[in-house]
């Protein structure tokens, strides 16, 4: 296994900050010295518009070559992300398949859960829909997020 | 697009510094920005039209860690932070978490591009 990632969970736990639905606990998030990303972390973790999703140990999420159906913003545990070049090992922090998705691309990976697995999902059809009738400003922050992540050259159509 | 400023820039022309306080999103209208490391003037993107850039500005209201400069004359369009989340407040559903999560993975594959 040779690259991971995961953001730092000490965090959290050194803040009290393990149940998000907890009001009291989304305010320490003001008082907290979280860095930008495990703010954003925070906020998903915690948003009520999005659903849960749980994966066992060995569970294939979604193979090479296959379409995303939902995201997935790993909230515990650990999966495996390979392809032909080797395999890195995601945790919690990690957002799987949301720029593949809504740019309408297959996995390039094979991904499996390494142990019990808790997501929150995004639904990629409401996600497009959603993307795709944001005014232009907003659209244009989301079609230029997507091509970085993916390192395109040139904008997805339905994205235009 | 109201809340969106419209600015032209000459070529060399500054745009933000390093270490400045990150309170503003660029989306480029027409032309180039450099982003560089003004301690060793290195260059580390060049971004067209099109793409955007300072997205720290709407998540963490941090300093910039590098700066921007126009590469020839270069039209953008500005929006400050607060304007940009009370825009992401008005869209129902899932508007906002997706473009939260879209940062973070993008944060995330920053993070493992720089381990390879």
């Amino acid at each position: 296994m040779g690259k991971n990632f995961s953001l730092e969970m000490g965090k959290f736990h050194q803040h009290g900050m393990l149940d998000p639905s907890n009001h009291q606990v989304a305010q320490k998030i003001d008082e907290s010295n979280l860095t930008s990303s495990e703010r954003l972390f925070f906020k998903l973790w915690s948003s009520k518009l999005l659903t849960d999703g749980h994966f066992t140990k060995d569970q294939v999420i979604i193979a090479r070559g296959q379409k995303f159906t939902h995201a997935y913003i790993i909230i515990s545990g650990n999966i495996s992300q390979s392809d032909q070049m080797g395999s890195t090992e995601i945790g919690p922090g990690a957002v799987i398949g949301l720029a593949e998705g809504i740019a309408d691309m297959p996995s390039s990976y094979d991904i499996v859960a390494n142990n019990t697995v808790n997501t929150k999902l995004i639904n990629i059809e409401k996600a497009v829909k959603e993307v795709t009738s944001l005014n232009s400003g907003l659209k244009g922050i989301c079609r230029s997020t997507i091509m970085r992540i993916l390192n395109l050259k040139v904008a997805p159509p339905h994205l235009k | 697009m109201s809340k969106f400023e419209q600015k032209i820039y000459n070529d060399g022309d500054i745009l933000f510094n390093s270490g400045d306080r990150a309170e503003t999103f660029f989306i480029i209208k027409q032309g180039k920005i450099k982003i560089f490391d003004p301690s060793s003037n290195l260059e580390i993107a060049v971004l067209n039209t099109g793409e955007s850039f300072g997205e720290q500005s709407f998540i963490s209201q941090g300093v910039r860690s590098a700066s921007a400069s126009a590469v020839g004359s270069t039209i953008c369009l500005e929006i400050t932070a607060k304007a940009l989340r009370d825009l992401l407040e008005k869209e129902d559903g899932i508007a906002a978490p997706v473009l939260q999560a879209l940062l973070l993975q993008m944060y995330m594959q920053n993070e493992l591009r720089s381990k390879s």
